[in-house]
C-alpha cells in the first residue's frame, strides 16, 4: 500500500540546512497495523506528516497503491486523500463551534455525500461509540476521552482505507487509552483499516502488528 | 454544505461579540452612506424624465466676451425659436421661456403670488404635461393660461376651473384654459402657471423684431438623428444675418445643451460645459465607496489579526477532506452574513437618516420600495460588500497548511502583519484627507463670508416695488424716517443683491475700440451710497434733483480706463450722462468673483426695489411692522413682501455650505469607522500580549511607559498615514480653491491641527483599550496562562 524510497526530510534555517529525516525506506502492506515510537523530536510526526499527504519529503519518491504521489496535480492528490486517509490527533482538533454531530458529519459534506445518508452514517458510529447522548454537545463540553472518541469517529467516517493516528491517546488516562486501542483493534482486524499510530507507550505499541523505532530522523531496527 | 458553513458563521458571529460589533457596525455605516447617496445620484439623474421628448429636447446657450472673458449664457432674443422652426425642417418645435417670476394672482378678495413661467404659445410643442382639465390648446388663446392643480386649489378650493378669470399682477386679465398635475420637483421648469406672452404689451410687439436684447430662454425640440453641432452653425448663422448689427452675441458662439445635461452639467468655462453638479455627484459618489471600503477594510484586518483561531479549522478542515475552494466559500459565506447583518444595521439608519439628508439637500428623495432595479442594486451591494471585505481574509485563511497551523506553537496573527499595516496607514490617509478637506471648504466659506464686500448687508431690507411707487414715494420715505426706526431710504430699479443689466451700449469721448467692453448697471434713486454704507471715492452721491447722472464704480472706471472722470459724460441708451461720482467696488454678484463693472443710473421713476435701512438697535421685528403698516398705507395693489439683504447674500453659499456639511458628514464617519477598527486591533494586540505586559508590571513598568508600549506601534502609523495625506489633501484642496478667484491660501497651520486631531482620536481610541490592561492586577493576567 505505502512505498517510502529514500525519503529525504530538511529544513534551512538561515544558511544551515537541518534534517529531520534521514533516507526513510518503508513500506507498509494493506491491513497492516504499525506502531512508531522514538523520543520526542525524532521526526515521528513528521513522517506521519508524510505519509498522510499533508506534508511533502524534500527527497525520495512514495509509492500510495502504486500510484507515485509527488507526480500527482494538487487535485489529484487531494482525491487520493480524500477517499483513503482519516487522521486522529493528540489534541484531538475538534471545531469548537460545531457540535459532536456537526464535527463528525463535516466529512461527509466534503465527500458530497447525501443529506439522508449522512443522517443514517452519523447516527450509526454514534451509537457505534456509544456517544448519542452527547451528539448535540459542543467539543468544550466533553472530557478528553470522549473528545478522542469524536475525534477517531470523525475520521473513520468516511471508511478510510488508512487510519493515521498521532499520539491519540497522549492526552488521556491509561483506561481511556486502553478503550481507543481496542478500538483500533478492531478496526484493524473487523474492517481490514491500515493504521499506523504514533505512541510513547510500550503499552499501546504492543497493540500494533509490527513496531518501528526513529531516532533522529532514521528508522533504527524494523 | 452552504447550511452547515452559515450555521459555523452564525455561532462565530454570536461569540466574538466585539469584532462582531465593530464589524456590523462599520459595513453598516458604510452601506448606509453608499446607499444614501446612490438614492441622491439617482434622484439628480432622474431630473426632467418625466418630459416625453427627454431626448429630443435643447436649450440654446450663447457665449459672448464680456471685457475679454468668455462667458456663456442662455438668454436668447425673442425671434429666434421661432425663426429657427421656420427655418430648418429638423427644428419640429421651439419655444421662448422667460426665467421665471413671481406673479400676483388676484380672485376677488384673494391675493396669492405664484412662481409662473410667461412663454410663446408653441410651449407645448417642446414640453410635455399631464392635464387633469383642458389640453394644449389653452395657451394657444392671447389671454389663456394653465394652472397647476394646487394653484386651482389655492384659488378656488378644486380643480375644476376651466373658464375661471384670474387676474394677473393687478393689470392682466387672463382665463385658465387647462389644470396640469403639480411639476414634479425635479425639473427644471418650476412652475404654479403657465402664461403666455402678454401679445398686445408693447415690449412683446418690440420685441417680436427686437434680435439684439437678449433676456429669455429658448427651448428647440429636434427631431432624432439630427447633427447637433450643425444646427448650431445653422442658428449661429441665423442669428448673424438677422441682427441688424453687429454685437456680442453675433460674435460668439452658440451651443445647444441636451435636457439630460441640464441639471447636471450647468457649469460653463471659457464657453465649454465644464460639468457642474456632476463634480460633486461623482466626488461624493467615490467618498461613499471609499467609506465602505474603509469598513471592509476593517473586516479585513479584523479577520486576519484574530486568524489563530481560524487557522486551526482550517487546518481540520483541509484534514477531513476540504478543498481549498470549498473553504474560500465558507469564509465568503461568513462574510456575506456579516454584510447582511450590517443591512438591516444601514436599512435602520437609512431610515431615520433620510430625512436629515433631505433636509441637508434641500431635495425629496425617497426610498424606491416599489423598484424592483433599487432592490436588486441593494442585493449588489450586500454581495459585492461580503466579496470584497470577505475575499481577502478567505484566501488568507484557506491558504493555511495544516502541519503548520496544527503543530499548536504557530502564530498565524503575526503573518500578515505587513499587509495589515498598509490597508490600517491607507484607512488613516483617507481620513485625514477628507478632515483637512471639511476644515479647508469651511475656511474658505468664512473667509467669503467675512469678506469686504464694498456695503453693508446688515439690517438691509429690499422691498418688492413698482413703478406706482413713485407717487408716494416722498410721503412714504418720509414717514419712514421720521418714526426714527429707519436709518436710510432710496430705491433701485432691482434689489441690490444681484446684477441682473448689462449692457455694451456706454460711449465715451476717447472710448477704445474695444467690442467687447460690457458694463453690469442698476438704476437708482437719490442716496445710494447712504442707503448701502458704500465708499465715495470720488465726487458725490446721488441728490434730489439730479438728472442724467451716473456712478461709476472702480472696476468701471478701470475697464473703461477713463481719467478725471468725475465731471466728463459719457452716453447711455440715447442719453448724454455726466459722471458725479466714483464708489468703492461693490460684491453683489459672486462673492466668490473678482469686483465686476458697475455703472448706477439715476433715475426716480425707475422702481423695482425699495431699500430700507433699519437703524442700528432697534427691533427688526418692530421695524418690520412698521415699514408693512406704512408700505400698505400708500400700496394697497401689491402685497408686502421683502428680502433680507445678508439673507440673499448667504444664499449664495448654500452650494458650498452643502459640500462643507456633507465632507463633515463623511468625514467623521471615515474617521468613526477608522477608529472602530483600530479598537479592534488593539485589543486582538492585547490580547496576544496580556502575559507579556503582566511581566513587565511585576518587573516594575510604570503604566504610562505600558501605554506607550501598546500605542507605540499604531501611533507610527498614524505618523506615516499623515505624510502620505498632506501632500495629496493639498494638492486636491488646491484645484477645488482653484475654482474660485476669491479665496484662502492653504496654510500649514491647517494641517498641524488635523494632525494633532488625528493623533488625540487614535490615543483615546488604543488608550481606551490599553489603559484597563495596563493598570490590572499582573497575579490575574498570568495565572490565566
Ligand atoms: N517547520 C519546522 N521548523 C523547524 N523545525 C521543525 C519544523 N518541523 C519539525 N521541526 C523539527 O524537526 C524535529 C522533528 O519534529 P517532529 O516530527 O514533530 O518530532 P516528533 O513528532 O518525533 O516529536 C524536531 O526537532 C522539530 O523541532
Ligand atoms: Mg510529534
Amino acid at each position: 500500500m505505502i512505498q517510502l524510497q529514500n525519503i529525504f526530510k530538511w529544513i534551512n534555517t538561515g544558511s544551515n540546512r537541518v534534517f529531520i529525516l534521514k533516507d526513510i525506506n518503508l513500506e507498509i502492506s494493506k491491513g497492516d497495523f504499525v506502531s512508531i515510537m522514538g523520543p520526542s523530536g525524532s521526526g515521528k510526526s513528521t513522517l506521519l506528516n508524510i505519509i498522510g499527504m499533508l506534508d511533502q519529503a524534500s527527497e525520495g519518491s512514495y509509492l500510495f497503491n502504486q500510484t507515485d504521489v509527488y507526480a500527482l496535480k494538487e487535485k489529484q492528490r487531494s482525491q487520493l486523500y480524500k477517499e483513503n486517509i482519516g487522521f486522529v490527533f493528540q489534541a484531538y482538533h475538534l471545531i469548537d463551534e460545531l457540535t459532536v454531530y456537526e464535527n463528525i458529519e463535516t466529512p461527509l459534506l466534503y465527500h458530497n455525500i447525501k443529506q439522508s445518508d449522512r443522517q443514517a452514517m452519523v447516527a450509526d458510529i454514534l451509537d457505534q461509540f456509544n456517544i448519542v447522548g452527547k451528539k448535540d454537545l459542543f467539543p468544550s463540553q466533553l472530557s478528553g476521552g470522549q473528545q478522542q472518541l469524536v475525534g477517531i469517529a470523525r475520521a473513520i467516517i468516511t471508511k478510510p482505507t488508512l487510519l493515521l493516528a498521532d499520539e491519540p491517546t497522549g492526552n488521556l488516562n491509561s483506561s481511556q487509552g486502553e478503550e481507543i486501542m481496542e478500538l483500533f483493534r478492531k478496526l484493524n482486524e473487523e474492517n481490514g483499516t491500515t493504521i499506523i499510530q504514533v505512541t510513547h507507550s510500550e503499552k499501546n505499541a504492543a497493540y500494533g502488528k509490527r513496531i518501528i523505532e526513529l531516532l533522529d530522523g532514521r528508522i533504527e531496527k524494523k | 454544505m452552504i447550511r452547515n458553513f452559515f450555521v459555523i458563521a452564525w455561532r462565530n458571529i454570536t461569540k466574538n461579540k466585539i469584532f462582531s460589533f465593530i464589524n456590523i457596525a462599520g459595513l453598516g455605516i458604510g452601506m448606509a452612506c453608499t446607499i444614501m447617496i446612490f438614492l441622491w445620484v439617482q434622484y439628480e439623474k432622474s431630473w426632467n424624465k418625466t418630459q416625453k421628448n427627454y431626448d429630443q429636447v435643447f436649450e440654446g446657450f450663447s457665449t459672448r466676451n464680456f471685457n475679454g472673458e468668455l462667458s456663456t449664457g442662455s438668454d436668447l432674443m425673442f425671434p429666434l425659436p421661432k425663426a429657427a422652426k421656420e427655418n430648418f425642417p429638423e427644428v419640429e418645435g421651439s419655444t421662448l421661456v422667460s426665467y421665471g417670476e413671481n406673479t400676483l394672482f388676484t380672485v376677488n378678495d384673494k391675493k396669492i403670488k405664484r412662481p409662473t413661467i410667461h412663454v410663446t404659445n408653441d410651449f407645448f410643442d417642446v414640453f410635455t404635461y399631464e392635464f387633469i382639465h383642458g389640453d394644449e390648446s389653452a395657451i394657444k388663446e392671447p389671454n389663456g393660461i394653465v394652472v397647476t392643480e394646487s394653484t386651482a386649489r389655492a384659488l378656488f378650493n378644486n380643480t375644476d376651473v376651466i373658464g375661471k378669470i384670474v387676474e394677473l399682477n393687478r393689470y392682466r386679465s387672463v382665463t385658465i384654459r387647462a389644470v396640469v398635475k403639480d411639476v414634479p420637483p425635479s425639473s427644471t421648469l418650476l412652475f404654479d402657471a403657465i402664461v403666455p406672452f402678454d401679445a398686445s404689451s408693447d415690449w412683446v410687439k418690440q420685441s417680436l423684431t427686437d434680435w439684439v436684447n437678449c433676456n429669455n430662454r429658448a427651448f428647440f425640440k429636434v427631431k432624432k438623428g439630427t447633427s447637433i453641432a450643425s444646427l448650431e452653425q445653422k442658428l449661429l448663422t441665423l442669428i448673424k444675418k438677422s441682427s441688424p448689427a453687429e454685437n456680442p452675441t453675433t460674435r460668439g458662439g452658440l451651443l445647444l445643451q441636451p435636457m439630460s445635461k441640464w441639471r447636471l452639467y450647468e457649469e460653463f468655462r471659457n464657453g465649454k460645459n465644464t460639468g457642474g453638479r456632476i463634480q460633486y455627484v461623482n466626488l461624493f459618489s467615490w467618498i461613499a465607496i471609499i467609506i465602505l471600503i474603509i469598513a471592509c477594510v476593517n473586516f479585513m484586518n479584523l479577520s486576519t489579526a484574530r486568524s489563530e483561531k481560524r487557522a486551526r479549522e482550517v487546518g481540520i478542515r483541509k484534514t477531513l477532506g476540504s478543498e481549498k475552494k470549498q473553504l474560500l466559500l465558507q469564509f465568503i459565506c461568513e462574510s456575506i452574513l456579516v454584510s447582511m447583518l450590517a443591512f438591516l444595521l444601514a436599512a435602520a439608519l437609512i431610515y431615520t437618516g433620510l430625512p436629515f439628508f433631505n433636509r441637508l439637500l434641500n431635495q425629496q428623495i425617497s426610498i424606491p420600495y416599489q423598484s424592483p432595479v433599487f432592490w436588486l442594486g441593494i442585493l449588489g451591494i450586500i454581495i459585492l460588500t461580503g466579496i470584497i471585505a470577505g475575499s481577502y481574509p478567505a484566501f488568507y485563511l484557506s491558504a493555511m497548511k495544516p502541519v503548520k497551523v496544527l503543530k499548536g506553537s504557530f502564530l498565524p496573527g503575526k503573518q500578515a502583519l505587513l499587509p495589515r499595516r498598509i490597508l490600517v496607514t491607507a484607512q488613516f490617509a483617507v481620513s485625514i484627507v477628507l478632515i483637512s478637506a471639511t476644515i479647508i471648504i469651511y475656511q474658505q466659506i468664512r473667509h467669503v463670508q467675512n469678506r469686504d464686500l464694498g456695503y453693508d448687508t446688515n439690517n438691509l431690507i429690499m422691498v418688492n416695488a413698482t413703478g406706482d411707487m413713485g407717487k408716494n414715494y416722498e410721503i412714504m420715505r418720509n414717514s419712514l424716517l421720521q418714526s426714527g426706526m429707519i436709518e436710510a431710504v432710496n430705491t433701485t430699479s432691482l434689489p441690490v443683491s444681484n446684477i441682473f443689466g448689462f449692457t455694451s451700449g456706454v460711449r465715451w469721448a476717447g472710448a477704445p475700440e474695444d467690442p467687447n467692453l460690457i458694463i453690469g448697471f442698476l438704476g437708482s434713486g437719490e442716496h445710494f451710497a447712504d442707503i448701502m454704507k458704500a465708499r465715495m471715492l470720488d465726487g458725490r452721491d446721488f441728490k434730489k434733483g439730479d438728472s442724467n447722472c451716473v456712478i461709476l464704480n472702480k472696476e468701471a472706471i478701470r475697464v473703461m480706463k477713463l481719467k478725471n472722470p468725475v465731471g466728463s459724460t459719457i452716453n447711455w441708451a440715447g442719453r448724454e450722462r455726466r459722471i458725479t461720482g466714483i464708489v468703492d467696488d461693490l460684491i453683489m454678484t459672486s462673492p466668490y468673483a473678482l469686483p465686476i463693472p458697475l455703472m448706477l443710473a439715476y433715475d426716480p421713476n425707475w422702481i423695482g426695489s425699495l431699500n430700507i435701512r433699519i437703524k442700528r438697535g432697534v427691533e427688526v421685528k418692530k421695524a418690520l411692522q412698521l415699514i408693512e403698516t406704512i408700505y400698505k398705507k400708500y400700496n394697497t395693489e401689491y402685497p408686502f413682501e421683502y428680502t433680507f439683504a445678508d439673507t440673499a447674500f448667504n444664499e449664495k453659499f448654500a452650494n458650498e455650505k452643502l459640500i462643507g456639511n456633507l465632507a463633515f458628514i463623511f468625514a467623521s464617519l471615515a474617521i468613526f469607522i477608522c477608529c472602530l477598527g483600530l479598537f479592534g486591533l488593539v485589543s486582538f494586540s492585547i490580547e496576544r500580549r496580556t502575559k507579556e505586559i503582566g511581566i513587565r508590571k511585576i518587573l516594575g513598568a510604570s503604566v504610562q511607559s505600558l501605554l506607550a508600549l501598546m500605542s507605540k506601534e499604531f501611533l507610527l502609523l498614524v505618523f506615516i498615514s499623515f505624510a502620505i495625506a498632506i501632500p495629496f489633501a493639498w494638492w486636491l484642496m488646491n484645484t477645488w480653491l482653484s475654482n474660485f478667484s476669491y479665496r484662502i491660501d492653504i496654510g500649514i497651520g491647517i494641517f498641524f491641527f488635523v494632525g494633532i486631531i488625528t493623533l488625540l482620536i487614535c490615543l483615546i481610541t488604543v488608550g481606551l483599550n490599553a489603559f484597563k490592561t495596563a493598570t490590572a492586577n499582573p497575579v490575574k493576567s498570568l495565572r490565566t496562562e
